[in-house]
């Protein structure tokens, strides 16, 4: 197309401005609805029209009827970057292209063919992916269970390297996921699960060059993918629900609590955190069992469980560790251990509010000829006093909850560390358990201040 | 001469109304062709300005923009065939300064219309509806705000789609009727 073309402008004045400005050589009629633009564009010759998609509602029957009348005319649409998918359908619906706002002369003159000097054209991106590509999306492919935030965070990272861009944003629901600066979006495309729109994935400029319309459209292809792959996150992510559940009590079960108690120890060790884990049992559980069936015993499990969840903190862990064990993990990221310190007092706070919460509920499960309070014992270890690993850590628990029980139950014992040894040979197994004194008791443990054995000192 | 063989409907009103309208059509005989919506009827008037319909009719909104737009564009290209526009809503423009439009507005008063038969409804226009201004020789173009850059343009080019406009006929009949006396009649003819 020549310089000096005839353009037709149809949409606001701010557009039909705009063109002008952009293109001082060109002849522009402008006109603001689209029927009156379709009328126009056959009482003249024009070059090319340049519509708003925002002109009204019939865009895009506008664009088809001025294909329709012409087909050798040079049809251009603009609209906003949010709006880039619209501009897509009018590609479908006959338009040659696309330019988004605001109008830029460089952009304009190329989509609407005209001579221009010396504009560098954008590089065409390959039609198929290169191995690096199919490499990344492996990655992550192989991290889709470490939730839809981090598979998201994986795929802007990818994104930005696929398409060159100064920043990626994708919205999923309530997750963002960015890489790079963030700035005004220039190619968009909207995520959809079955039929709903749920997010968008919003490409930034490119440091060199323009997105071209075989990039619109790789997008497009990208986020076809995006969407299988959130559809395959979110499955995948509830039926890791279910394993981490314990469907009876609704609380998190063994498999998860171990796996969490590893994580936390790992950072509790980098951080210099404390942690604190008590193991509870209800006390002669049996005997509920047995007097009013195992459908009370449940029941009363249920009821325990949502006991604990109500006096526990936002941050601590209440986990359903067997038949009628507890596990609560307490811990405080807030204050990191201070060389010196003692072995922390305040979760025996915590742990005997779980006791005494227990012991003055009223059980409907039991009814009201329940034989007594509803009593449990418990065992405490702390990290890193009484042991560094999971393993050794849930040992003195264990061999605190078991000194609790032999001291007539309703206790709550703190670990010593010669308890969680491994157990004697069968010959000691007979020595005759310390006694407990009221509310807690102590297995003879001296107090240590391991800051220089805790796994993260330097 | 006034006999109605064929019928542009453009289908852009109520879903009701267009199906009364499409009936009747048929009903009389009369060799339609129906539009979906104002642009295509755009195109066809750009494209077939050669084929002049008896009668053209139009659905109509309450807001009727494109509506009124392709009634003008209509008028421009044919300028003695009748025009009905329908809406099911009484509080829709009238559309009736232009020559030998009438505006129907409300179901009563469409279904009072299409008691006569298309003929009829014609013959009835063409004597109460006489064009109460002349045409001008040369039509103008549709509006068009010129740009800046347009005002210093040089020369009109000739036309992309067809070489020239449409003519209006050169026997139109002269006004009989004031403005006021159309509005009466409208107003008769809007009743119920």
């Amino acid at each position: 197309m020549r310089a000096n073309a005839q353009i037709l402008v149809i949409g606001s004045p701010a557009l039909s401005s705009a063109v002008s400005q952009a293109l001082p050589r060109c002849r522009s009629v402008a006109t603001e609805a689209l029927l009156s633009g379709v009328w126009t564009a056959g009482h003249a010759q024009f070059d090319g029209v340049v519509l708003s998609l925002a002109a009204g509602r019939g865009a895009l029957r506008a664009i088809s009827s001025l294909r329709e009348l012409s087909p050798q005319l040079r049809i251009v649409v603009t609209c906003p970057a949010a709006e880039e998918p619209r501009a897509r359908a009018a590609l479908q619906a006959g338009a040659d292209d696309y330019v988004l706002e605001p109008l830029t002369p460089a952009d304009l003159a190329t989509a609407l063919g005209l001579a221009t000097t010396a504009r560098p054209l954008p590089v065409p991106s390959p039609s198929t992916p290169s191995v690096q590509e199919i490499v990344q999306l492996s990655e992550v492919l192989k991290h889709l269970g470490e939730g839809l935030q981090a598979t998201l965070d994986r795929l802007a990272t990818m994104l930005r390297r696929v398409f060159d861009a100064e920043s990626v944003t994708i919205h999923v629901d309530d997750l963002i996921a960015s890489d790079g600066a963030a700035g005004m979006p220039v190619l968009q495309e909207p995520i959809h699960q079955q039929d709903t729109t749920v997010g968008s994935v919003a490409l930034g400029a490119r440091p060199h060059g323009t997105y071209s319309t075989a990039d619109a459209s790789r997008l497009a292809d990208y986020v076809r993918l995006i969407e299988t792959i959130v559809a395959q996150a979110r499955e995948q992510a509830h039926w890791q629900e279910l394993a981490w559940r314990d469907d009876l009590s609704g609380l998190r079960n063994r498999r998860y609590f171990e796996l969490a108690l590893d994580k936390l120890l790992a950072r509790a060790a980098a951080e210099r955190l404390r942690v604190t884990v008590v193991l509870f049992d209800i006390d002669d559980f049996k005997s509920y069992n047995d007097a009013y069936g195992h459908d009370t015993g449940d029941a009363l499990i249920t009821e325990v469980a949502q006991l604990l969840t109500r006096c526990s903190r936002e941050e601590d862990l209440v986990a359903r560790y067997g038949g009628d064990e507890f596990a609560v993990v307490l811990w405080d990221a807030e204050q990191p251990r201070v060389p010196g310190s003692q072995h922390p007092t305040d979760p025996l706070a915590l742990a005997e509010r779980f006791q005494a919460v227990i012991r003055q509920h009223s059980f409907k499960c039991l009814g009201p000829g329940a034989p007594g309070p509803v009593t449990i014992s418990g065992g405490l270890a702390c990290f890193p006093w009484d042991g560094k690993e999971r393993a050794e850590i849930l040992r003195a628990a264990d061999a605190a909850l078991l000194a609790a029980k032999r001291g007539g139950k309703n206790h709550i014992v703190l670990a010593d560390r010669r308890a969680s040894e491994p157990a004697p040979p069968a010959g000691d197994s007979q020595a005759p358990a310390q006694p407990p004194h009221e509310g807690f008791a102590r297995e003879g443990k001296t107090p240590a201040a391991p800051e220089d054995q805790s796994p993260a000192s330097p | 001469m006034l006999e109605v063989r064929s019928a542009i409907h453009i289908r852009t009103g109520q879903r009701a109304l267009v199906e009364l309208i499409d009936a009747w059509l048929l009903r009389h005989g009369a060799q339609t062709l129906p539009f979906a919506d104002v642009y295509a009827a755009c195109v066809h008037l750009l494209k077939h300005y050669e084929d002049i319909p008896d009668l053209v009719l139009v659905g109509a909104d309450w807001v009727a923009a494109d509506e009124f737009n392709i009634v003008s564009y209509v008028r421009q290209t044919w300028s003695r065939t009748p025009i009905v526009v329908y809406s099911a809503d009484r509080e829709t423009p009238l559309f009736d300064l232009l020559p030998l439009v009438l505006t129907c507005r409300g179901d009563v008063a469409v279904q009072r219309l299409l008691a006569a038969s298309p003929t009829d409804l014609v013959r009835r226009l063409c004597a109460e509806l006489a064009p109460v201004t002349l045409y001008p020789a040369q039509p103008e173009l549709p509006p068009a705000r010129p740009t800046p850059a347009e005002s210093a343009a040089t020369g009109a080019r000739p036309a992309l789609v067809r070489p020239g406009r449409a003519m209006p006929r050169t026997d139109a009949p002269t006004s009989i009727l004031t403005p006021e006396e159309l509005s009466a009649l409208l107003d008769t003819s809007e009743e119920g």
